[in-house]
């Protein structure tokens, strides 16, 4: 138990003695700058920004986020769509009656043709 | 030229006035971005993406604040966007690894050391910036401008659209916190 108490407080002012030097290290520090001839690599960069828009546009939609939540918005659409689909019942309305029932009295060409010899 | 004459021309479009705040400025802001990302290439990325940024949205700058208060705030989200973009991909890299699409290796980037630190300190600051990296956002921004751009908690507070007192508290947090990882650093490093 003494040892290790003993080893606590030997070692503890040691690391900070340590957490200081590291805190102050940066005492004096210079400010940097870049490598000579930024600018010309900046306008470089830019004339290459200045492409097709169409790259950018092509780009966004090539993005597998993208695709796979497009995908799935459509799937998630149908979705929707077939199961508020309302069964549809199929009634004949008064037009489609006054066909059927002119078609029923009605002699056909072929009915003349095919006549009884 | 003074600084608002330069911003009119720019947003009149004249290249010369560009080029003048680029050299005027890429120090600041590459100073700042390298503080943040750690890596003298993103740095660079990172300080282009905000020039870039510059010409292209010039005309929504109203002058509210000092051109170089927006360039630090341009700076610092756009550092922030490449740490997470890059967290982003290195996990990313890490699942396609388990299923064997991607063989590579992720490693971990080297120790990084400022070029600004005195040869003496190195060692000692490699340890301070893993200990910074692993900090919360804000405090990591608050402490990079306070000990590596030098600024004061005034420009720091209109930076980071915050009061003096907060800033101050935050920077204690940040502190206290990197005590915490220093520690916890030093003691599953023993000599």
């Amino acid at each position: 138990m003494f040892l290790v108490k003993s080893s606590v407080m030997v070692n503890k002012p040691f690391s900070e003695k340590n957490i200081q030097e590291a805190l102050n290290s940066l005492d004096g520090i210079k400010k940097t700058e870049p490598q000579p001839f930024f600018y010309t690599r900046l306008q470089a960069r830019i004339t290459r920004k200045e492409r097709n828009i169409w790259d950018n546009i092509t780009g966004v939609i090539a993005r597998p986020s993208v695709a796979i939540c497009s995908v799935l918005i459509v799937i998630l659409i149908n979705m929707a769509v077939v199961l508020n689909q309302t069964p549809i019942k199929i009634l004949p309305d008064q037009t489609d009656i006054a066909i059927l029932d002119e078609y029923k009295h009605s002699i056909s060409f072929y009915d003349l043709e095919n006549g009884r010899p | 030229m003074n600084e608002w004459n330069l911003i009119d021309q720019l947003k009149q479009g004249n290249e010369a006035a560009f080029k003048t705040i680029v050299d005027n400025s890429q120090g600041l802001v590459y100073n700042t971005a390298l503080g943040i990302v750690q890596h003298p290439e993103d740095a660079e990325d990172v300080a282009q993406e905000v020039f870039m940024q510059l010409y292209e949205s010039i005309h929504s700058f109203k002058g509210d604040s000092k051109l170089s208060t927006w360039l630090y705030r341009i700076t610092i989200t756009k550092a922030m966007d490449h740490l997470r973009r890059k967290k982003r991909k290195k996990r990313f890299a890490f699942v396609q690894s388990l299923f064997g699409v991607n063989d590579e290796l992720v490693h971990d980037p080297p120790d990084f050391v400022h070029p600004g630190i005195k040869l003496d300190n190195k060692e000692k600051a490699a340890v301070l910036f893993k200990a910074l990296d692993q900090l919360p956002a804000n405090q990591k921004v608050a402490f990079t401008l306070h000990r590596i751009e030098g600024l004061n908690y005034q420009e720091i507070s209109q930076i980071m659209n915050a009061t003096v007192s907060s800033i101050e508290s935050l920077l204690h947090r940040a502190r206290n916190n990197l005590k915490r990882n220093l520690e916890t650093y030093y003691s599953q490093n023993k000599e």
